[in-house]
């Protein structure tokens, strides 16, 4: 019984205009979604790549950089110059882009930049620097590319509601309602075969698009997928269809109660707008009220000041004759110390944003969009969970880097692989010179080979078990939802009035 | 009798569940607004006062002599925040809010026999930061609510709640035969439904907006002047004009339907595709057809120039003077080499500046056959925010970056004393600059500029009007009754 009124709703709604108009809208934005997410994949994967390759050109070609100092009267100090010598100039770092990102975006941004680690004057700790890279038009942030995670979340929220808002109010108006029920149709069978039917005849076209979709993608030879990877996209498919169906029984719920087809259509509208737009919008609204974060400008001002602190300090105890314009007095030894805590400041500030991001997750939960876009990012690898991980894999990369350099340096103290600055030294004859640029291409490959041997700054990504850990809450609050949503629609069916 | 119609709908409609919602969701919504704005322009300007009077400072540092200021140039250039960047701020944390007017790079020095060190640097030239450092600090899947979100997303939306069932919905209950049935031609009945809708949808987003600015303006620290106001007034106009467009096309779509809930279907289909996709999706698709250099043929580009320039001139690998050049003639060259190299480099920089802007611009002008992009572009102009005050800050600094350097070239011709050839040492005016002479940046936010910058979409949106509310009316002219 069933699944006749199932096969009569699935055949209304096949010869109506509604099933062309989900079918084309799922499969053009399902693969313009995808084309527009590879492009901007290959784009991303090639700046990694110029990255990495930079890696080994910065670290081979310019071993020792040298700093220059002037004393106050903006004299060159001469005694200064042969002092410092970095030993990495430049390390970036990136970590590769997650191929799942291009189905749900998430904080994948955040994560794949650009990160520059390099030792600070003096030579001694190595500091993480995300601010400058130039990889891309960044202006183009303005116009983000709708991904799967956004055409499931809006687009098929919405047409779900078209498609539900007249199956019993306006069967009601025209009368048919009375009729089927007057047949030996229970009620609860009339509210499962509405479901099936609807519910196929919405989903169907949608998994066309994504076979189709997948299809783009998986031909696409950047994307090498294994298993783990499939297998994440099809729990992601299975959270979206259990997303789409709630969103169905929460249309069948509002039918049912409505008298007039138009007031449900008002309704569930505006129920829409309030569970996938306001809500979560409101939910980082609130977080970013509640958690105030400064600006990054700000943060440096903070940096600059603790950092001119600490050398004021050194400067009351023992001046140093070496100043940087725009810097003022620097005293090498206290460098370690300024930049330990110029990282615990940015330390700090990174946790804050974290638990500003932790606070806006658990008010958008309280719309199953929030929750549905929590478990799908979290599928997809690029959810905060992730962003925290890669984080903390950023920090423990620094801190090796840290004991490279020093070990480097203590290598080049022996006497006769002191580095010095030939360029600033014309006079000197040339065959010191030459001996200078031998040294230095020599301690360039021992720079070399402690970075590719050593430091390979390669990133873990969460893996499934972790992910499922992360977003288990997220999905009980789906099923839960779920739950709710077939148990309201199944009891306004239930005393719902059959008559207009 | 249009009047009567119009009554008649505004009853309607205020006795209405739709209508009950729109005045909820417009007042959270623009109350979300302010609270979300609330003291931020103080902290901005004052957070600007404090980069620029920094930036002076350093500049006034570098007073004592001509040639230190022509060394280090004015510091740097920082973009005023707008007072009214609660209606429009989408753009605005993204974008590079200063422009570099400084001194980077390389230095030379030499000490010829008997004779004292010689160094040589380079001088400061324009250099455009890639973007906002807070560019990072960005969240997912979240709309900024400001009012260009309330209007472009919202305001079509709750148009097509209340026209989509209009005509459609009139003609299912029997109503519409009734009503033409008396002695009223059919415009007068297009005009009337027009007007109850506009009206019945303006009135609470007017009475909205005016409860968000008053909360911004008594407790939110937004100051409003004659200016302001101005601005504002015409931000709203182009909302209604906005929503207009919208009631016309629900009105077109309705009376073309044979079903309300077709229409619906329909409208609702617009609006996904055409407000709410279209300016996204159409944008990154220019950039994914027309990308700009990628950072490798950048640099190997900028690499040749330079390399071309060096060839020119016979300075070697930074030696002193030789005996095939004498130290007068070296002086001479260096001065000429510097000026060239920051000249160089700053074009360089401005190439790729360019570069980028007019791939931005094909996009927005691509985007605009969406309705939602003019309006976004045009409030933004409007708001002195975004992408166009972007622009017109770069105009800014583009204009004064010669200035400043007329007034370096002239205050060194006027010292007796120089032997006017700047940019060296030994070259430039010895004599300090009198601070209050030189030439200050100002960022400034001119309603002229910025009304000549929306006028164009301005009269683009009256068009899509005037298209939509003609199509609306022909074919109600040949409506079915039954």
């Amino acid at each position: 019984m069933v699944w006749l009124i199932a096969k009569k709703e699935i055949y209304d709604n096949w010869q109506s205009h509604k099933i062309i108009l989900t079918f084309a809208l799922c499969i053009i934005l399902l693969m313009m979604s995808v084309w527009l997410g590879l492009i901007d994949y290959s784009e991303r994967l090639l700046g990694y790549n110029l990255t990495r390759n930079a890696n080994t050109f910065a670290s081979v070609g310019k071993p020792a950089l040298t700093y220059v100092f002037f004393d106050e009267a903006g004299k060159l100090n001469p005694n200064s110059t042969t002092r410092a010598a970095s030993i990495v100039n430049l390390i970036g770092i990136y970590r590769r882009p997650v191929g799942l990102s291009i189905l749900a975006r998430g904080l994948e941004d955040r994560m794949n930049r650009p990160v520059r680690l390099f030792d600070v004057l003096g030579g001694y700790t190595a500091t993480i620097d995300t601010s400058n890279s130039q990889e891309k038009n960044k202006l183009f942030v303005l116009f983000s590319p709708p991904d799967f995670l956004f055409v499931v979340k809006v687009v098929l929220s919405l047409l779900t509601i078209l498609f539900t808002f007249s199956a019993i109010a306006g069967e009601r108006e025209q009368g048919t309602l009375q009729l089927m029920l007057s047949n030996s149709v229970s009620r609860g069978q009339m509210l499962l075969g509405k479901f099936l039917g609807g519910y196929l005849s919405i989903v169907i076209p949608f998994l066309v698009a994504v076979l189709i979709a997948l299809f783009l993608l998986a031909r696409d030879p950047l994307i090498t997928f294994g298993g783990e990877n499939w297998l994440r996209i099809l729990l992601l498919l299975i959270t979206s269809l259990a997303y789409i169906a709630l969103f169905f029984f929460i249309g069948l719920y509002i039918s049912a109660l409505t008298q007039r087809a138009a007031t449900a259509a008002v309704l569930l509208l505006a129920i829409w707008v309030i569970l996938t737009l306001v809500v979560p919008n409101v939910g980082w609204l609130v977080a970013k009220q509640v958690v105030r974060v400064p600006s990054q400008q700000q943060i440096d001002t903070e940096k600059f000041k603790t950092a001119r602190e600490i050398e004021d300090d050194a400067e009351r105890s023992k001046p140093s004759g070496m100043f940087v314009p725009g810097y003022g007095k620097f005293h090498p030894e206290v460098q370690p110390q300024i930049e330990e805590a110029r990282q615990e400041i940015e330390e700090r500030y990174a946790k804050l944003r974290q638990k500003r991001l932790r606070l806006s997750q658990i008010v958008t939960r309280f719309s199953p969009t929030g929750a549905y876009v929590h478990a799908a990012t979290g599928l997809a690898q690029t959810s905060i969970e992730d962003e925290e991980f890669y984080h903390s894999q950023l920090v423990q990369h620094k801190t090796q880097l840290d004991a490279t350099i020093k070990e480097t340096f203590a290598l080049l103290q022996k006497p006769e692989k002191q580095p010095l600055i030939y360029q600033n030294l014309p006079q000197e004859p040339r065959a010191l010179r030459d001996r200078l640029v031998k040294i230095n291409s020599y301690e360039g490959g021992t720079v070399r080979n402690i970075i590719q041997n050593e430091l390979s700054f390669t990133f873990d990504l969460l893996s499934l078990p972790r992910t499922l850990n992360a977003i288990w809450l997220d999905l009980s609050l789906l099923v839960l939802w779920l739950g709710f949503s077939f148990v309201f629609a199944m009891l306004a069916i239930m005393k719902c009035r059959v008559r207009q | 009798m249009v009047l009567h119609i119009a009554k008649r709908e505004l009853y309607d409609h205020l006795n209405s569940l739709r209508f009950a919602f729109t005045v909820v969701l417009f007042l959270a919504l623009m109350i979300a607004n302010a609270i979300g704005h609330f003291g931020e322009y103080n902290i901005r300007l004052t957070e600007y006062r404090k980069k620029v009077a920094t930036s002076l400072d350093t500049m006034k540092g570098h007073t004592d002599s001509l040639f230190s200021l022509m060394l280090n140039g004015p510091g740097q250039l920082y973009k005023k925040p707008s007072a009214l960047t609660f209606c429009a701020d989408g753009g605005e944390r993204f974008l590079p809010e200063y422009v570099e007017a400084r001194n980077y790079g390389w230095m030379r020095s030499w000490q010829a026999p008997g004779e004292k060190p010689v160094t040589i640097q380079n001088i400061w030239h324009l250099t455009y930061p890639q973007s906002n450092p807070n560019l990072w600090d960005i969240t997912p899947d979240y709309t900024n609510i400001s009012w260009v979100a309330i209007i472009s997303l919202v305001l079509p939306f709750i148009a097509i709640l209340f026209t989509f069932d209009a005509i459609a919905g009139e003609r299912e209950q029997g109503t519409l035969r009734l009503t033409l049935s008396n002695s009223v031609p059919r415009d007068l009945v297009l005009v009337g439904k027009f007007l109850g809708a506009f009206l019945s949808i303006g009135i609470p987003f007017v009475i909205a907006v005016l409860i968000n600015l008053f909360l911004l303006y008594t407790a939110g620290g937004v100051p409003l002047g004659a200016n302001e106001w101005g601005r504002l007034g015409l931000i709203l106009l182009v909302a209604l004009i906005y929503l207009s467009i919208f009631i016309a096309l629900g009105l077109l779509v309705s009376s073309r339907a044979k079903r309300s809930s077709v229409s619906l279907t329909i409208l609702l289909l617009i609006w996904v595709v055409w407000v709410v996709l279209t300016p996204s999706t159409l944008g990154s698709l220019v950039s994914g057809l027309q990308p700009t250099k990628t950072i490798e043929e950048l640099d190997s580009y900028r690499w040749q120039q330079r390399k071309n320039l060096n060839a020119q001139y016979p300075l070697g690998k930074g030696d002193g003077p030789t005996r095939a050049i004498p130290a007068t003639e070296m002086t001479l060259l260096w001065a000429e080499y510097v000026k060239k190299e920051a000249q160089l480099k700053e074009q360089l920089h401005q190439e790729h500046l360019t570069d980028q802007i007019s791939q931005i611009n094909r996009a927005r002008t691509i985007t605009r056959i969406s309705p939602a992009s003019i309006v976004q572009y045009t409030i933004e102009s409007l708001a002195g925010t975004g992408f166009s005050h972007h622009l017109s800050f770069l105009e800014a600094v583009h204009r004064y970056a010669p200035e400043f350097r007329q007034f370096l070239l002239d205050t060194d011709g006027a010292d007796p004393k120089s032997p006017h050839a700047p940019y060296v040492p030994e070259g430039a005016s010895e004599s300090p600059v009198r601070f209050s002479e030189i030439p200050k940046f100002e960022d400034s936010n001119r309603v002229s500029t910025d009304l000549n910058a929306a006028l164009m979409d301005i009269l683009l949106l009256v068009l899509f009007f005037v298209v939509s509310f003609a199509l609306a009316y022909l074919s109600f002219l040949r409506v079915d009754v039954l």
